[in-house]
């Protein structure tokens, strides 16, 4: 029976073109794990001594049968995990394989099973750890750049405000790119859709926080020139995405994500305006403009703007020409409270399946970003478990892209490349045992065989949880806290820190990037970020 | 190129603790039950006929503004007893004193809590979720923490004891001195040691308010809180909701760990932390 399965999972591995882990699914129990009845620990595998063999082989048999795609990719989709990672994606995998009745460890998220895989330094050029900025500038432009700055090369000012130094130092992103070569492109995020990730895609500023025009400075920091409102300065990012360049205004056919509020006037007519969904927050906007009917208005009959779920439920694909998704004032909410959301709003994966299904329309083929943008926000909190249910969301919408690509037959001309921006201080530690919850305290398999799972202490005899932070919200005064009676799977559980911040940092390490399709195989080893950029380029053979 | 400006400790940042030092929060708003007091020991005088008494259980304080005068005063070390002293003849001119007026607007969706330099609101909405906002007005930004932000960092605040301006856990761990008045008017005078500082409470069931809060540790300044006014609404006079702040540059708090230059991030995480968030919950 199990060599079936596994002859049956190598068929299916080998037919889908990318790699499924050859692991028998069983639940959690020790069962059949190998030496006899009283003879195996608590808690262990559901792998057989058979099984590491005939994975291993299995493994190599999908290499050996792989073929590098070297046809031209019609079409580019990129995810980035805002945060996301390696210690990110184990524990999430294992989140995931738990939430399913199982160990956890031998789960792979749906990206994992791609059959390439490299390393992304991450650091900027004037940062060790970087933040989102200068790194998607890197993804997106192939430069790396300046910590908060957009998609504007390193010689750039901090807080420069002139729209004409900002137009030289100006870096072409990959959407652009495909704009100009008559690709539809799409924006997919669940932070504000004015966010450094996916702004870095259109938009072009030194500051990264300028994201409605009442964000900009009064006065230029470096000249003392008139900034705020001056003829001269640089536009606010939201007014970027809208009054683009004519090839990026036709292609880009969707953009979904949060920030309403960005694109909103604070008066009309010397009236506040509120939110629709907030009535008690107002619009950014101090030039009076409505930047969401400017949208409809300057994108044909076929464009709409929605800013609920009913709404987005309501948008046919194939009626709508040009689609902006609005979902809430600041970011959406995080998976874990979206349903509580007073409008409703749709998940990563349905604003993903939407704006695809847009896309695929165009013969000529298409460009999507797709973000994942509040792992980050969850982890800069100290909250591990949001963080991963983000990530295991995020990780659904990369499912369902495969799905459908696959079901429109156009999954073997797309390049799809899985990443983070950076990473975090998040960690794995202890030595719990296998299948010990990710979320709980780490327990250890017990010195003699049979006898249940050991709570680990730490010198002073308190027990610790598997995950941490190096630094952040965990930090506690006065020594380590006493968790035994302590529920640290809840959903608002903050594990501890070392360092004492008020918001937990980012991390320096290298990230992981996942890629299938075609030239896909130019992902591997160590990577500089901005090489990324060159992969999708030559991808598209622009 | 040298790299600017600090990005990490900021909680130390000279120019944050001069601020916290010149913007004391008194227990009030920014300090939530749950996330402060429910972790530290409640004191072995606490009195349960009395916090039913104080707190009139299962329902919300009434709508109402009030207003205290807020003075704080440095004190050296040794000087306790003086403070002391003092404290029980409020009218003594003492050197030194700043003092500012605070307004309180509490109502079914909203309860603010104006000072000189901060604007802090909570808001409701009709699904019960709390959001809260944090205004600087010598920043001119709000720091805005959504509902989903909240219960991200653990905050789960309880709306009635919001509406008391006072920690309810701090104020059910004093003793009762004495009482005066009756019905309507009834007070009582209630006093302990919280935080390692004298407190003394003079306790409006009524109006769930405090008419007066004196605390003073050892060597720290001397602070009272004395009810100036209360109304069921606001005077036309009174500083209102937002009239500062309507226009100010909103901040999501969500960012502040992508904000490693902003001094409102910094001062706003700082009195997080100050009134007990942005720290584990043993519940």
């Amino acid at each position: 029976m199990k060599r079936s399965l596994h002859a049956l999972t190598l068929t299916l591995t080998l037919a889908c073109g990318f790699f499924v882990a050859p692991v028998s699914v069983r639940a959690q129990t020790g069962a059949g794990t190998g030496t006899g009845p009283g003879s195996a620990p608590a808690a262990a595998g559901p792998e057989s001594v058979a099984d590491w063999d005939l994975a291993g082989k299995a493994f190599i048999s999908q290499g050996k049968a792989l073929k590098d795609n070297t046809r031209k990719a019609r079409n580019v989709v990129l995810f980035v995990g805002d945060g996301m990672g390696i210690s990110t994606l184990t524990a999430a995998r294992i989140l995931e394989g738990q939430m399913k009745g199982r160990t956890g460890e031998e789960n792979r998220l749906s990206f994992e099973n791609f059959p390439y895989s490299g390393l992304s330094k991450t650091y900027s050029w004037d940062q060790q750890t970087p933040d989102s900025a200068p790194t998607m500038t890197a993804m997106a432009t192939g430069h790396k750049a300046r910590d908060g700055m957009l998609s504007v090369n390193h010689t750039t000012a901090a807080g420069e405000c002139n729209a004409a130094v900002i137009e030289s130092k100006k870096l072409t992103s990959i959407l652009v790119l495909a704009a100009e070569n008559g690709r539809a492109t799409g924006i997919v995020t669940t932070a504000r859709l004015t966010h450094a990730t996916p702004a870095a895609l259109y938009a072009h500023t030194a500051m990264r926080d300028w994201e409605a025009d009442s964000s900009l400075s009064v006065t230029d920091i470096n000249t003392g020139a008139p900034c705020r409102g001056a003829p001269g300065a640089v536009k606010d990012i939201a007014r970027q995405l809208i009054e683009l360049s004519p090839a990026v205004r036709s292609s880009l056919k969707v953009a979904m994500g949060g920030g309403r509020t960005n694109f909103m006037p604070a008066q009309a007519g010397g009236a506040d305006v509120f939110d629709p969904e907030y009535p008690k927050q107002k619009g950014r906007r101090g030039d009076g403009r409505d930047l969401t009917a400017e949208w409809t208005a300057t994108r044909g009959a076929a464009a709409s703007y929605v800013w609920n779920k009913a709404q987005f439920d309501a948008v046919d694909p194939a009626k709508t020409e040009h689609l902006l998704g609005l979902f809430e004032p600041s970011h959406v909410q995080y998976e874990a409270d979206r349903a509580n959301d007073p409008a409703g709003e749709p998940s990563l994966t349905e604003m993903t399946d939407k704006a695809l299904k847009m896309l695929m329309k165009d013969p000529k083929g298409f460009f999507l970003h797709v973000e994942s943008g509040r792992i980050d926000h969850a982890h800069h909190a100290g909250n591990a478990k949001r963080a991963l249910l983000e990530t295991i969301e995020f990780s659904n919408a990369v499912r369902r892209t495969l799905d459908l690509l696959q079901a429109a037959d156009k999954l073997q001309e797309t390049l799809v490349i899985v990443t983070a921006d950076h990473s975090h201080t998040f960690t794995i530690a202890g030595y719990p045992a296998r299948g010990n919850p990710i979320l709980g305290l780490a327990r250890g398999n017990a010195d003699k065989d049979g006898q249940p799972t050991v709570l680990m202490k730490d010198r002073n005899g308190l027990p610790f949880t598997t995950l941490g932070y190096a630094n952040g919200p965990g930090a506690r005064k006065g020594g380590r806290p006493d968790l035994s009676s302590v529920d640290t799977q809840q959903l608002d559980f903050l594990q501890e820190a070392l360092v004492p911040l008020g918001s937990e940092t980012h991390g320096g390490e290298d990230v992981a990037i996942h890629a299938r399709g075609p030239k896909a195989y130019l992902v591997r080893g160590s990577m500089e970020q901005n090489w990324i950029f060159h992969v999708m380029r030559e991808a598209y053979g622009f | 190129m040298a790299a600017s400006g600090p990005r990490q400790g900021r909680q130390g940042h000279p120019q944050i603790a001069a601020w916290l030092a010149a913007c004391v929060v008194c227990c009030g708003l920014a300090a939530v039950p749950g996330a402060s007091a429910a972790d530290a020991p409640r004191p072995a005088s606490a009195q349960p006929p009395l916090n039913e008494f104080l707190l009139t259980q299962g329902r919300e304080p009434q709508a109402l503004a009030a207003q205290w005068a807020f003075t704080i005063q440095q004190t050296t070390a040794g000087a306790a007893a003086a403070a002391a002293a003092a404290a029980a003849s409020p009218g003594q001119a003492r050197p030194a004193a700043r003092r500012s007026v605070w307004t309180l607007h509490r109502s079914a969706g909203q309860i603010a809590l104006l000072k000189e330099q901060i604007e802090e609101v909570w808001q409701r909405d009709a699904q019960g979720r709390l959001s809260f906002e944090r205004s600087f007005h010598e920043h001119g930004k709000t720091a805005s923490y959504s509902a989903g932000e909240l219960e991200t960092l653990g905050v789960r605040p309880d709306w009635a004891t919001l509406g008391r301006f006072i920690d309810t856990e701090e104020l059910l761990g004093l003793r009762l001195v004495s009482r005066s008045g009756q019905g309507a008017g009834l007070r009582l005078r209630l006093e302990g040691v919280s935080g390692g500082q004298a407190l003394r409470v003079d306790w409006m069931p009524a109006l769930q308010l405090p008419a007066l809060i004196w605390r003073h540790g050892a060597g720290g300044p001397e602070i009272r809180i004395e009810l100036l006014a209360h109304a069921p609404t606001a005077p036309a006079n009174w500083p209102q909701p937002g009239s500062r702040s309507t226009n100010y540059l909103r901040i999501d708090a969500a960012d502040f760990g992508d904000m490693p230059r902003e001094p409102v991030a910094w001062l706003s995480e700082a009195l997080d932390i100050r009134g007990g968030w942005r720290r584990p919950h043993l519940h």
